[in-house]
């Protein structure tokens, strides 16, 4: 058969799909999840007067029309009641917002990812040492119907920032929770009479500075750049953010992403392998949450026995 | 281009004054129907939308140019593209519509060719007035053919469809999908097309619409294709015509990065396509010179399945801006310092504004600009406009004639923000007057701020 005999022949077979012939319809299929929630209690939503700040308290302006759609924090509340305690962290959340005001405080909800549990993390930011509400001493009070705070200040410190962690041990139990103080570029941890140094961590633009994240990232004793892949601990929808931060720990190292979409979101939660219920939550509620960034952060660690990073801890991140 | 003979030494100095490709996307309107095909590659950039778009009907195509001829300013080729645009008996009639229009001096089509192989059919294309063929063309044989296509005997109707065209002395440009299947035979695919005295060969590295977890695994690594790809390139040229390619990172290309264009015309086709449009990114792409316009670096499917190549790639570095007059370091780590951005942004927008003659609180087409916001992490300003509790946002993002823009300025992309189809003609109206103060000020040198 000679090669036009064949395409004449594959014509026949091929084309001739007419316009008159009515067109398949094919069902469609939504891939939307309807909408759903653990926690019982009300979704909180944007008014015209709120304010949206990345992990460090900076304000930023939302992605799209805000009002009316969901709060950040809807998604604190919602990790509350998938551990159990949606109460406890309620009463939590609530007593911080009453006492110093809205918009004020940044929260982190933690995946450990060896032992699979949530936890939580309260940020306070003052820069400029200006809010006399803001103190280690205030927030213990604040705090002490709900979570005992363990820390101090061995002596005035010149902090912009601290941190209060608790777990659903601490919010149930009422085990004391250590205080994280952070001074300049470095954290130190202070629990009962123990002050440690905990945590050194520099900031850099996400292009702009790739050297240096590049250098900082490969100086680490946890990566290997012959072992590892790069696009795993800095994956494109994460760079595609506003600041990286590079952290040194005294166990791991970790990465800081700043201000990423709704969508990287999705992506971040499934990845890092995050209970189906909140990736779901996300994923669900995508339409509700798309007006707002997220910052998000990755600790991992290589072990003796194999040398391969891992992500030991993840967090996300948002403000009420 | 030379001929062979002169080109047997492509020494550096003679490959530097070879012309680039054709530059056809800058002159042309894509318009798009017929969502259907007649074979299934592997790779294909629209396979979610087959017999799911509608496509442009020819009353929309009409109704399109007609009520906006801005649209069909500097155009001089009207595309046609889908799917496989010759299943439509339709075509005939869209090709002698285009031919009306003022300033059209070509018709193109995207085809697989196959449609082609009846000659007859062929002829009766060209006397509607489609007079260059742009051809799908991704494997040297009928065997890898067969596997690319999911069609047994694809290769045979395309060889027919190109001889046809070629005997008809119509314009013939091949386009090949560089894949993880083809990227070791890019150099046969160029031998067997040469002897069909192409108007051009574009090599396309594979662009993931639609693949946004590169479930497919269609990406060879630039690294593997590299040495294919420019001993392909090197074949057209000696066989006397100039190549394009598409989405390759421009530093490995070498003394050939003249013949990488990214740049796509505008098409009339559904917004719903362009939200499965892949993301590009380079890791280096804050220090490269030729981020952006020039190089699109790789795209999120190729990253996460090859990784970021940072240590094949070779940025063009531009000049560290931040370093200081007595050339220190400026530090910008610290989170303390981190507050400082703020302030600073807001300053590079008021002097952006001046530059380009708007302020805010300022009226323009009976809005008042009330808002104006550096994008995040991208260039993009976006300007945000009020009248009696309407909001209206236009978008401005650097030039760039590969993505969709409702007007662009010598500097900028114009776009705006989906609105009520009722408000729709405001919104063209309010990005009209914006971009002709813009214009007045502009001189083809403007940048986003930030």
């Amino acid at each position: 058969m000679t090669r036009r005999a064949i395409a004449e022949t594959l014509l026949d077979e091929l084309v001739d799909i007419e316009d008159t012939r009515a067109r398949t319809t094919l069902p469609i299929v939504s891939n939307e999840a309807s909408p759903s929630k653990l926690a019982n209690a009300e979704l909180e939503r944007c008014g015209a007067d709120d304010r949206f700040h990345d992990y460090v308290l900076l304000e930023y302006q939302p992605v799209a029309s805000p009002v009316a759609k969901l709060r950040s924090l809807n998604l604190l509340v919602e990790s509350f009641a998938l551990a159990g305690v949606e109460r406890e962290g309620l009463a939590v959340m609530h007593a911080v917002r009453d006492a110093l005001g809205p918009f004020r405080t940044v929260w982190g909800i933690k995946w450990h990812h060896a032992r699979r549990e949530l936890g939580w993390e309260l940020y306070f930011y003052d820069y400029q040492r200006e809010h006399a509400d803001l103190s280690i001493a205030n927030l213990g009070k604040i705090l002490a119907p709900h979570v005992t705070v363990g820390g101090r200040e061995p002596r005035p410190l010149p902090w912009h920032m601290f941190s209060i962690e608790f777990d659903r041990a601490q919010l149930c139990e009422g085990k004391p929770s250590a205080v994280d103080i952070y001074v300049d570029m470095r954290s130190y941890k202070s629990l009962g009479h123990e002050f440690v140094f905990e945590n050194v961590y520099t900031f850099h633009h996400a292009y702009a500075e790739i050297d240096e994240i590049l250098h900082r990232i490969r100086a680490c004793t946890h990566f290997d750049p012959e072992l590892d892949r790069l696009h795993r601990l800095v994956p494109p929808h994460l760079l595609n953010c506003r600041k990286v931060c590079v952290a040194n720990k005294r166990s791991a190292d970790a990465l800081y992403f700043s201000r990423v979409t709704t969508r990287a979101l999705q992506r971040f939660l499934v990845e890092q392998r995050w209970p189906a219920e909140l990736a779901g939550y996300v994923e669900g509620w995508s339409d509700q949450l798309n007006h707002l960034l997220w910052d998000v952060g990755i600790d991992y660690r290589s072990d003796f026995d194999n040398t391969e990073v891992k992500p030991i801890k993840t967090g996300i991140y948002g403000s009420f | 281009m030379a001929a062979s003979s002169e080109l047997a030494a492509l020494t550096p100095a003679v490959i530097a004054g070879l012309p680039p490709g054709p530059a056809w996307t800058r002159e042309s309107l894509m318009v798009t129907f017929a969502f259907r095909c007649n074979i299934a590659c592997t790779f294909c950039m629209v396979e979610d939308v087959l017999t799911v778009l509608p496509g442009t009907s020819l009353e929309q195509f009409r109704e399109a140019v007609e009520s906006q001829p801005a649209r069909l300013a500097g155009v001089k080729r009207i595309i046609f593209s889908g799917g496989e645009v010759t299943l439509s008996k339709q075509l005939p009639a869209y090709a002698e519509y285009a031919r009306s229009l003022p300033g059209i001096e070509h018709v193109r089509i995207q085809t697989n060719a196959i449609r082609l192989a009846k000659r007859d059919y062929l002829r009766s294309l060209i006397a509607a007035g489609i007079d260059e063929y742009f051809v799908s063309f991704h494997a040297p044989d009928a065997e890898l053919y067969a596997r690319i296509a999911q069609r047994d005997r694809a290769f045979a109707g395309i060889m027919a469809g190109i001889e046809n065209i070629a005997a008809e002395g119509a314009g013939l440009t091949t386009n090949t999908a560089i894949v993880a299947d083809n990227h070791q035979r890019l150099g046969e695919i160029v031998d067997r097309i040469a002897p069909f005295a192409p108007q051009s060969m574009e090599f396309w590295n594979y662009w993931p619409r639609a693949d946004e977890s590169a479930d497919r695994q269609m990406s060879a690594r630039v690294g593997e294709v590299r040495p294919h790809l420019i001993d392909a390139i090197e074949r057209a040229i000696r066989a006397g015509f100039a190549p394009v390619v598409k989405w390759f990172p421009r530093c490995l290309l070498g003394p050939y990065a003249q013949f990488l264009d990214d740049s796509q015309p505008p098409a009339l086709i559904a917004d719903e396509y362009w939200a499965r449009e892949p993301a590009y990114s380079c890791l280096y792409e804050g220090v490269c010179a030729d981020a952006g316009s020039a190089c699109s670096g790789l795209s999120h499917p190729y990253i996460y399945q090859h990784g970021w190549e940072e240590r094949l790639l070779r940025p063009r570095r531009v000049e560290d801006r931040r370093e200081g007059q007595n050339g220190t370091r400026v530090e910008t780590r610290s989170l303390i310092k981190d507050g400082a951005d703020k302030k600073s942004h807001a300053a590079v927008i008021a002097d952006w504004l001046a530059q380009h003659g708007l302020e805010i609180g300022s009226r323009y087409a009976g809005f008042t600009l009330t808002e104006v916001r550096l994008g995040r992490g991208v260039a993009m300003l976006s300007l945000v406009f009020e009248r009696d509790g309407l909001g209206l946002e236009l978008r401005l993002h650097p030039r760039d004639e590969r993505r969709p823009a409702y007007l662009r300025t010598p500097s900028y992309n114009l776009t705006y923000l989906k609105v009520e189809p009722a408000i729709e003609p405001e919104a063209q109206r309010l990005g009209e007057a914006v971009a002709r103060i813009i214009e007045g000020k502009d001189d083809g040198r403007g940048a986003i701020p930030g």
